[in-house]
C-alpha cells in the first residue's frame, strides 16, 4: 500500500515539475505585465508584483500601438486561411480517397512529397513571385501562400479513407451530386478531423511571425506577433511592462478558445484516431 | 413497378473477368435472389444494375428503357446496403427524406435553412413529411424519427435503410446482403419481415446474399452465380431438387448434399461406391459423381441396406438428428438426416446400414453438369 502511494507521489512530482518548467515563462509574462517599470528593471523575479501597474501597462499596450487593429488583422487572416484551406482540401481529399481516376496514386505521392518541403525553403521564390504580380504588403500576401494546405489534404484524405464506400454510393443513389457529397455527407462526418485540422491551422497562422515579417511593410496589415515587435523598437526602447501586456492579450484568444472548447477538442482528436 | 432485363452483361477489372455473359429477365413484382459464394460477382452485378459500376459490355433495361448511360439517381432504383450506409449526422427522419428532398426541391431550396423559409419549399417539405411518416408507420418506427443512427440497434438501422429505399417508390429494390450484419435470431425475423414487405409492396426485389437459407426462404426465383457465370435460375424447389450443376447442388441446402464417387458403366447402368443404383443413363461411360441429400438417405436394419458405414459424429438439433458416417470407399463423411421422432439409439463408432430411393439420386458428369437418369433395375443389397 505504502509503496504504491510512494510511486504515486513520484509520478505527481514529475508531472508538477514538468508543468512548472512549461508554465513558468507564461507566469513570468503575466506578472511582468502587471509590474511597474522600476520593479521590472531591478532584476528580481518576485512572483507577486510589489506595486500593481496593470492598468497602466494594458492601457499603454492598447494605446501606444493599434493593438486592436492587429488583433482584427489576425482574425481576418487566420479565418480566411482556414476557410480557404477547407474549401480546397475537402474536394481534393474526396477525389484522392473516393474517386477512381488515372494517376490518382501519383498525385497522392506528390501531396506526400509536398509535406516534406519546409515553407521557409520556398519563401524567397514566393516573395519574388508576389513582387512581380504586385501583391506584396497586403492581406492577399498573408493569405494566399497558405490556402493550399497539403497537410490538410493529407489529413482529410486519411480520414475519408475510413468513411465506408457504401455511404458515398448511397448518397449517389439518393441523387446527391459529387460536390454535394463533399459538403453534405463527407464534411459532417469529418467534423472531428476538421476540428483537429482547424486547431493546427489557426494556431500556426495566428502565431506566425516569419512570413508576415517578410511580406509586410505597412503597419496597417500587421498581425499580432508583428504588433508585439513594435514595442521593442528604438521608438519605445525596452518597455517590458506594455510589451508583456500585449503578448498576454494576443495569446489570450487561443487560451480562452481552448478552455471553452477543451472537451470538444479532445473529443475531436480521439474520434479521429478511432474511426 | 417494373421489370428488369439483364442482357449479356460482362465485367472485367483489369484482366480479371468478374461477370461472364450474364443474362436474366426479372418480371415485374418478382423477388429474385442472386446467390453464390463470395467473389462470384453477385454484388458487382447488383452495382451494375444500380449504376454504381459500369459494365464492360451488355445492356440493362428497365421495362423498355435502356439505362446503361443513366446516372444512378435517375434510374429510379433504390438500394439497401450491407452496412446500411445511413448518414450519421442526420436524424432518422432526415435520412429517409434525403431522396425526396433531392428530387423534389431545387438546389436553391435545398440550401441550409431555406427550405423552411421559401413558401414553395415549405409546401414541398410538408408533402415530404407526410410521405416519410407514412413509410415510418408502414415499417413501425414512428417513435424513432427523431433519433440519430448512432442511437439505434442493428435491426432498427436496417429498418431505416429499408425506409429510405421505399420512400421514393422506385421501379425496383436492390438489396445487398442486408441481413449479414445482424445476429442470427434477428436475421431469421427480418427474413420474414422483408418477404412480407415484398408481398405488401408488390415491387420488384433483387436480393444479393451468400446465405442459401435467405434465398430459399424469401425468393420467387433463385439465380445461382458461380465464378461470374449464371449457373442456374429457378424456383427454390427447382434449385434444391433439380440442381443442374454439382456446384449448385453443393451450395444450396444445409447440411450440404452428400456426394459419392460413382461410375457410369458401359451398359449405361449407374454405380454408387461400386454398388448398382438401379438407374440408367444415356451418357458416356466413365467416372461420375452421385449426389444424395441427407434426407434422401435412410437408416435400415442390418441386412437391408445398400451400403454400410460407421457413425463418426452425431449432431442433435432437437427436432432432428444429423448422423455423420463413413465407410472405406468414401472420401469424406456423409450425413443422414433423421427425424428425432424415430428415436434412433445411435452411438459414435456404431455400424449402420444405409438405403436410398433411386428417384432421389442426382447424377453429375465429370465436368459437374447434371446427367439425366432413369430408374431401371432393382437395387442390389449389401448381403445379396
Amino acid at each position: 500500500m505504502r509503496r504504491i502511494r510512494f510511486g504515486e507521489i513520484i509520478k505527481q512530482l514529475v508531472l508538477v515539475i514538468g508543468a512548472i518548467i512549461i508554465l513558468a515563462p507564461f507566469y513570468q509574462m503575466i506578472t511582468t505585465s502587471l509590474k511597474a517599470p522600476s520593479e521590472i528593471a531591478d532584476g528580481t523575479l518576485s512572483p507577486i508584483p510589489r506595486e500593481w501597474h496593470a492598468v497602466q501597462n494594458y492601457t499603454e499596450a492598447f494605446t501606444a500601438t493599434p493593438l486592436a487593429r492587429y488583433m482584427l488583422n489576425g482574425v481576418i487572416v487566420t479565418a480566411s486561411i482556414f476557410i480557404l484551406q477547407v474549401l480546397i482540401a475537402l474536394p481534393c481529399a474526396y477525389a484522392l480517397s473516393k474517386l477512381r481516376w488515372w494517376g490518382r496514386e501519383v498525385v497522392f505521392g506528390l501531396v506526400l512529397f509536398c509535406l516534406l518541403i519546409p515553407p521557409h525553403a520556398v519563401a524567397i521564390p514566393v516573395y519574388l513571385m508576389f513582387h512581380s504580380i504586385g501583391i506584396l504588403d497586403s492581406y492577399a500576401a498573408l493569405i494566399v501562400p497558405w490556402t493550399i494546405s497539403v497537410f490538410g489534404i493529407f489529413l482529410m484524405r486519411q480520414f475519408f479513407m475510413t468513411v465506408p464506400d457504401d455511404l458515398v454510393d448511397a448518397a449517389r443513389m439518393d441523387g446527391i451530386s459529387e460536390l454535394g457529397i463533399v459538403w453534405r455527407v463527407m464534411l459532417p462526418t469529418a467534423l472531428p478531423a476538421l476540428t483537429a485540422f482547424g486547431i493546427f491551422s489557426v494556431i500556426a497562422h495566428w502565431n506566425d511571425y516569419f512570413w508576415p515579417l517578410i511580406v509586410l511593410s505597412s503597419r496597417e496589415f500587421y498581425t499580432p506577433p508583428l504588433g508585439i515587435s513594435v514595442f521593442r523598437n528604438e521608438e519605445f526602447g525596452f518597455e517590458f511592462g506594455p510589451l508583456m501586456a500585449a503578448a498576454t492579450v494576443i495569446i489570450a484568444p487561443l487560451v480562452i478558445a481552448f478552455i471553452v472548447a477543451q472537451r470538444r477538442f479532445i473529443e475531436g482528436i480521439t474520434l479521429t484516431g478511432m474511426k | 413497378m417494373s421489370s428488369v432485363h439483364i442482357q449479356n452483361i460482362t465485367k472485367s477489372f483489369g484482366k480479371v473477368e468478374v461477370l461472364k455473359d450474364v443474362s436474366l429477365n426479372i418480371p415485374d413484382g418478382e423477388f429474385v435472389s442472386l446467390v453464390g459464394p463470395s467473389g462470384c460477382g453477385k454484388s458487382t452485378l447488383l452495382r451494375i444494375i444500380a449504376g454504381l459500376e459500369q459494365q464492360s459490355s451488355g445492356q440493362i433495361r428497365i421495362d423498355d428503357r435502356v439505362i446503361d448511360n443513366v446516372r444512378p439517381s435517375e434510374r429510379n432504383i433504390s438500394m439497401v446496403f450491407q452496412s446500411y450506409a445511413l448518414y450519421p449526422h442526420l436524424s432518422v427522419f432526415d435520412n429517409i427524406s434525403v431522396p425526396l428532398r433531392m428530387s423534389r426541391l431545387n438546389s436553391i431550396q435545398r440550401l441550409p435553412g431555406l427550405r423552411h423559409l421559401l413558401p414553395g419549399a415549405r409546401a414541398v417539405e410538408k408533402g415530404i413529411r407526410a410521405d416519410v411518416e407514412q413509410v415510418a408507420s408502414l415499417l413501425d418506427m414512428k417513435q424513432l424519427l427523431d433519433r440519430k443512427p448512432g442511437e439505434l440497434s442493428g435491426g432498427q438501422r436496417q429498418r431505416v435503410a429499408v425506409g429510405r429505399a421505399i420512400v421514393r417508390e422506385p421501379h425496383a429494390f436492390l438489396l445487398d446482403e442486408p441481413l449479414s450484419n445482424l445476429d442470427a435470431k434477428l436475421r431469421v425475423h427480418m427474413r420474414t419481415e422483408i418477404a412480407q414487405l415484398h408481398r405488401r409492396l408488390g415491387a420488384t426485389f433483387i436480393y444479393v446474399t451468400h446465405d442459401q437459407a435467405e434465398a430459399m426462404t424469401m425468393s420467387d426465383r433463385i439465380a445461382v452465380l458461380m465464378d461470374g457465370e449464371l449457373v442456374q435460375v429457378g424456383s427454390p424447389d427447382d434449385v434444391y431438387n433439380e440442381p443442374q450443376d454439382i456446384r449448385v447442388a453443393e451450395f444450396i441446402g444445409s447440411p450440404r448434399i452428400n456426394t459419392f464417387a460413382g461410375e457410369i458403366r458401359s451398359d449405361g447402368g449407374v454405380d454408387l461406391l461400386g454398388v448398382p443404383t438401379g438407374l440408367v443413363t444415356d451418357a458416356e461411360a466413365g467416372p461420375a459423381q452421385v449426389g444424395l441429400r441427407p434426407e434422401a438417405l435412410r437408416l435400415v436394419p442390418v441386412g437391408e441396406g445398400v451400403f454400410a458405414g460407421t457413425v463418426t459424429h452425431i449432431e442433435n438439433l432437437g427436432a432432428e438428428l444429423m448422423v455423420h458416417f463413413v465407410n472405406e470407399n468414401m472420401e469424406r463423411p456423409a450425413i443422414i438426416r433423421l427425424d428425432h421422432i424415430e428415436r434412433h439409439r445411435l452411438d459414435v463408432g456404431e455400424s449402420i446400414e444405409i438405403d436410398f430411393l433411386p428417384g432421389a439420386v442426382r447424377l453429375f458428369g465429370p465436368d459437374g453438369a447434371r446427367v439425366p437418369t432413369e430408374e431401371f433395375m432393382e437395387k442390389q443389397l449389401v448381403n445379396a
